[in-house]
């Protein structure tokens, strides 16, 4: 049976900038790194971390300049973990498209989920789904009632490495 | 294990249909029929006819033949009254002279009266039952599928194509409506064949078999939507293979809906899959082999046949009594069946007694699904290709259709051109809605010649099978009558899906979702009893209880509104001058770190679409907010823009990661001044300018802006130190005795400004120049979005000029939308009204033919004289919100 948690306060750190210094870019331990387009990178980490992560990614891109940005968006998104056997079931209760096949390591991928932009991150018996923080509350319920019917319950995140990723990496501030 | 059926027990067997065990129990009429209440029996147990349509636990219009039978259920018959055994209004049959074809159209239409009687009694005498209006929706989950290839009906031809698909190294998946693979299929050949296809299909994993599963559309994508027991499934495949069957064609002609006549496979599906004795003596009427096997499998279940009238060419030897070649020509009896007479091929009549008559005609293709794969990859196969396919066949084709969904070959075949057929001159075409050869033929004669307009006069095919048994019949008669014109009176009408009656729950089936979006006080204020309206797609607050009193608060002391919804964004890179240069009308190259700038929002044609402010940064970056509904959509307009010119910006939507709330009012600054050591005096922090300063220890982005025509602080903060703010600045302006206040406050706050809401006092013609805010542009600048249009726009006076205006004290505010006249002439619209507390009389924008929109003029506004003002109502100097 699946269950679901949400992450607050997981850390979302958003880069922009040219391809070439977004590909060269080296992701911090500890994190999850999506690709949302050639000009622009986004990291999550564990909860606390989001002021580390930005000192980390903005000492890599230094050098670019008004070139890149790199900006701190953890209160932009919700972060929401599915997490055991069944969690595709859920999800394709929230969502008409077909989720990629992980071999272990986590993909990044984008769709609506919810009937919301959705940015997730697919892992075999794991999909973690970002949101907009202004549709929280919709996406929690959403999420809740698609679950009900496969005996989903709702429980805390896990005290430590709640995204996953193991406990090594970037110093909690 | 038993149902309640009408008051009494029924016992039921496992595997039973409702059908199955009321006809073991002895139950003949299931229904009656829509508009005459002739009595109706079992026909065609595949779920294709209306006869056998019953309540189950209130549910209305359940096919008693595809539905289990469950211990406790409670079943009823339907449209009868006082039963369905003794039906009184069973007299309407009587009266087919009194209601003829599109009587409805043609009688009780004078005096007026009569029909919205009529129309009451109709409604209550015929029809398919009342559903309960009472229950409470049952909520429909909606289920994604992705397999690569998704095959419809699992009998021999679909079974294969997945065993085929699956060899194919592809993801199978199989629908089908029945319980089980060949759950309607009496014992013999073909349910052997399936029980074998079905085990190997359920030992394959890359194979999964949902039974109970019905296809009811196939859309674009593809796409196929199909009802389980519980949800609804939207399927979304590579491929389809379409294996869907085939039916037996409805035969016409006299008595053809007497209870006791049996489609050939329904019969056989009753003795063989229900083990349930159909009769005791019937007439099996053969125009094609298969229905052979449904004459052995009746007597196999003791019932004697009588005889077998077959087509030319079909061998019945051995099968029967009597083998004779002809037809059926009518039937007999008056309840049930008595007999029929039998037209042999020498032209002879014999009249024949039996009490059930198994008509195995010709096979057709169930055409509802076919019909709607347009241009999508789908291949049919079976009975959905070849209708009548040997059971060698249907395998072979089967294979052959699944290995080419597996290779992804060009998929889309025509589906077989449904045929018309011949038609009886006599009987009822549609059992459905109750229609008559006799009726159709008359519609003809009134000029409704073609099918399709038949089909929309006489109600045939409109009834709950979709025209499954009716749909040729009506174009075979269309062409009787009008033969020099056949192929256009006989052209097929269309179908759209659902291919089944769906209830209304199960349309709506995932779509409960009503998506408020809310910023991070959103509970906060709730908790503090406030109202909310929509604003775009978010929920914003109208007020917290008094807008009087939070209208005070801003003019007079202070107050605190969240405007969080605001959309905001961060843009920045190389070329960010450059593009928001040629994005807004106004300059924006020589905006200096701290300072601020209005700025509009111009589609190519000069129109406004949104407004907000720009702030320059330090760096070189730039923040600029838009309003509460443009968020989303400014962002994609802005990236469209960027990827046009191929300037190098980064666009960052930032809406919902920074809160925002406005302090505005006489003490705005001391109160902040109270959780801030930053300098917030008018020297140092002057309107128009913009600071980062710390507040409540929260670093925050301080605009100075005067909406609401005050001194006023805009805080852009990080959305998780909302809350905290929020008490912060309440706690600490107790001293003036602040307030929160609403939309609906700040809406008459902004209107005593004379400031504009866009979308609300603009439409989608609004320039610029319409609405005095010439300031706004520069057209000296090279280019930017609308200049173009603004410029040619700029040779001709506007037709319309939005104006404020004002009425005498005493004066009733006219609602909003209310038209503008000028000499009884109509010369305009309210787009904005209020009644102004601190001016005593109502105020507003409007707008007015130019020629008349000059300041000090009279306009009248729902009768009542209104005075055209020139400048803002409320310190037009702007000398508050400058302090």
């Amino acid at each position: 049976m699946p269950d679901l948690f949400e992450v607050k306060g997981a850390a979302k750190v958003r880069c922009f900038g040219q391809k070439s210094a977004l590909d060269g870019l080296t992701q911090p331990a500890g994190t999850l790194i999506g690709r949302i387009t050639d000009d622009e990178v986004i990291f999550v980490g564990q909860p606390g971390t989001a002021a580390a992560l930005v000192e980390d990614l903005q000492g890599q891109l230094a050098s670019e300049g008004n070139a890149a940005l790199v900006i701190d968006h953890t209160d932009g998104w919700s972060f929401f973990s599915l997490v055991g056997e069944g969690c595709e079931e859920v999800f394709a209760r929230e969502a008409n498209w077909k989720l990629p096949v992980s071999d272990g390591a986590p993909v990044f991928t984008v769709g609506r989920v919810c009937h919301v932009a959705g940015k997730l991150f697919v892992r075999p018996n794991r999909i973690d789904i970002m949101t907009g923080a202004e549709v929280h509350l919709h996406v929690r319920e959403a999420l809740n009632h698609a679950g009900h019917k496969v005996n989903m319950h709702e429980i805390e995140a896990p005290a430590v490495d709640p995204i996953g990723v193991g406990t090594e990496g970037v110093t909690v501030s | 294990m038993s149902i309640e059926f009408e008051g009494r027990e029924v016992a039921i067997q496992p595997g039973d249909s409702l059908a199955a065990a009321l006809y073991r129990d002895g139950v003949r009429v299931f229904s009656r029929s829509f508009k005459y209440h002739r009595p109706r029996g079992l026909y065609c147990l595949s779920g294709d006819c209306p006869n056998c349509l019953v309540t189950v636990d209130g549910e209305v219009n359940v096919r008693a033949c595809q539905c289990a039978a469950k211990d406790g259920q409670v079943v009823s018959r339907q449209n009868a009254w006082p039963s369905v055994d003794r039906d009184a209004l069973n007299v309407i049959d009587k009266m087919h002279p009194l209601m003829p074809v599109g009587f409805y159209y043609k009688t009780m239409a004078k005096p007026k009266f009569a029909w919205p009687l009529a129309e009451g009694v109709i409604r209550r005498v015929a029809g398919l039952g009342f559903s309960d209006k009472s229950d409470a929706p049952v909520d429909i989950d909606r289920v994604n599928r992705h397999p690569d290839v998704l095959v419809i009906g699992a009998g021999v031809a679909g079974l294969s194509a997945a065993i085929a698909a699956a060899a194919g190294g592809k993801r199978v998946m199989v629908i089908d409506e029945q319980s089980t693979p060949g759950a309607r299929v009496a014992a013999g050949p073909t349910k052997e064949a399936i029980d074998r296809l079905a085990a190997t299909a359920a030992s394959n994993p890359g194979i999964e078999v949902s039974s109970g599963t019905a296809a009811i559309g196939i859309y674009e994508g593809p796409m196929v939507l199909a009802l389980a027991a519980d949800y609804v499934a939207h399927i979304h495949p590579q491929a389809i293979v379409i294996a869907a069957g085939g039916m037996e064609v409805h035969r016409i002609f006299p008595n053809n809906d007497l209870p006791g006549i049996f489609m050939g496979r329904g019969a056989a599906r009753l003795a063989g899959a229900h083990g349930v004795k159909p009769g005791e003596r019937a007439v099996v009427w053969a125009e094609q082999p298969e229905a052979i096997e449904h004459a052995r499998t009746l007597i196999a279940a003791g019932v004697v046949v009588e005889a077998v009238i077959t087509a030319p060419g079909v061998d019945a030897s051995g099968v029967g009594n009597r083998q004779i070649e002809g037809s059926i020509v009518e039937a007999k009896g008056r309840k049930k069946l008595a007999g029929v007479v039998v037209k042999t091929t020498g032209g002879a009549t014999e009249e024949i007694s039996c009490d059930i008559l198994a008509i195995g005609s010709e096979i057709q293709q169930n055409m509802h699904l076919p019909r709607l794969i347009y241009d999508l990859p789908c291949i049919l196969t079976g009975d959905s290709a070849h209708p009548g396919s040997s059971l060698s066949e249907a395998e072979s084709n089967g294979r052959e259709a699944g290995a080419a969904a597996a290779a992804g070959l060009p998929l889309y075949v025509n589906p077989p051109a449904s045929k018309p057929r011949t038609c009886g001159t006599a009987g009822y075409v549609c059992l459905c809605e109750d229609v008559s050869v006799k009726e159709v033929e008359q519609a003809i004669d009134e000029g409704f010649e073609s099918a399709e307009l038949l089909k929309r006069y006489t109600t045939v095919t409109m009834g709950p099978c979709q025209g499954r048994l009716c749909a040729d019949q009506l174009r075979a008669i269309a062409e009787r009558k009008t033969p020099s014109e056949a192929a256009r009176v006989s052209a097929p009408t269309t179908l759209r899906p659902p291919v089944r009656p769906i209830q209304i729950q199960q349309a709506a089936a995932g779509a409960r979702h009503h998506i408020e979006r809310h910023t991070p006080l959103h509970q906060r204020h709730l908790e503090m009893g406030a109202t909310t309206l929509w604003a775009g797609p978010w929920k914003r607050i109208f007020s917290y209880g008094d807008m009087q009193a939070e209208y005070e608060a801003v003019r007079h002391r202070v107050g605190v509104i969240d405007v969080g919804t605001l959309g905001k964004f961060l843009l920045a890179g190389p070329d960010v001058v450059e593009f928001l240069e040629r994005i807004y009308p106004m300059r924006v190259a020589d905006l200096e770190p701290g300072r601020l700038r209005y700025g509009l929002m111009l589609e190519e044609g000069g129109v406004i679409i949104d407004d907000g402010t720009v702030c320059a940064l330090e760096g070189g970056a730039f923040y600029c907010t838009v309003t509460t509904s443009g968020a989303e959509r400014l962002e994609s307009w802005m990236l469209d823009w960027r990827e046009a010119w191929g300037l190098d910006v980064f666009v960052v939507n930032q809406t919902a990661s920074l809160a925002a709330v406005n302090v505005a009012g006489p003490h705005a600054r001391d109160l902040l001044q109270k959780l801030s050591d930053d300098p917030l005096d008018k020297e140092t922090f002057p309107y128009l300018r913009h600071r980062r300063i710390t507040v409540n220890g929260v670093s925050c982005l301080a605009i100075r802006l005067g909406f609401v025509g005050e001194l006023a602080y805009e805080l852009h903060f990080p959305a998780a130190a909302a809350v905290e703010m929020w008490d912060a600045i309440l706690e600490a302006g107790k001293e003036w005795d602040i307030r929160p206040f609403g939309l609906d406050a700040q809406r008459l706050l902004r209107l005593e400004k004379g400031h504009i809401i866009i979308s609300q006092d603009t439409d989608f013609e609004t320039n610029p120049w319409k609405v005095s805010m010439e300031w706004a542009v520069k057209l000296d600048k090279p280019d930017f979005v609308g200049k173009a249009a603004l410029v040619r726009a700029q040779r001709r006076t506007p037709r319309e000029t939005l104006v404020p205006w004002q009425m005498e004290p005493g004066m009733a505010t006219p609602p909003e939308g209310m038209t503008v006249t000028i000499g009884g002439n109509l010369a305009g619209r309210v787009t904005s009204s209020k009644m102004s507390y601190v001016l005593g009389h109502p105020v507003g924008l409007a707008w007015v033919v130019t020629e008349h929109a000059k300041e000090g003029g009279t306009i009248t506004i729902g009768g009542a004289p209104a005075t055209i003002a020139g400048h803002a109502f409320y310190d037009p100097e702007g000398v508050k919100l400058r302090a």
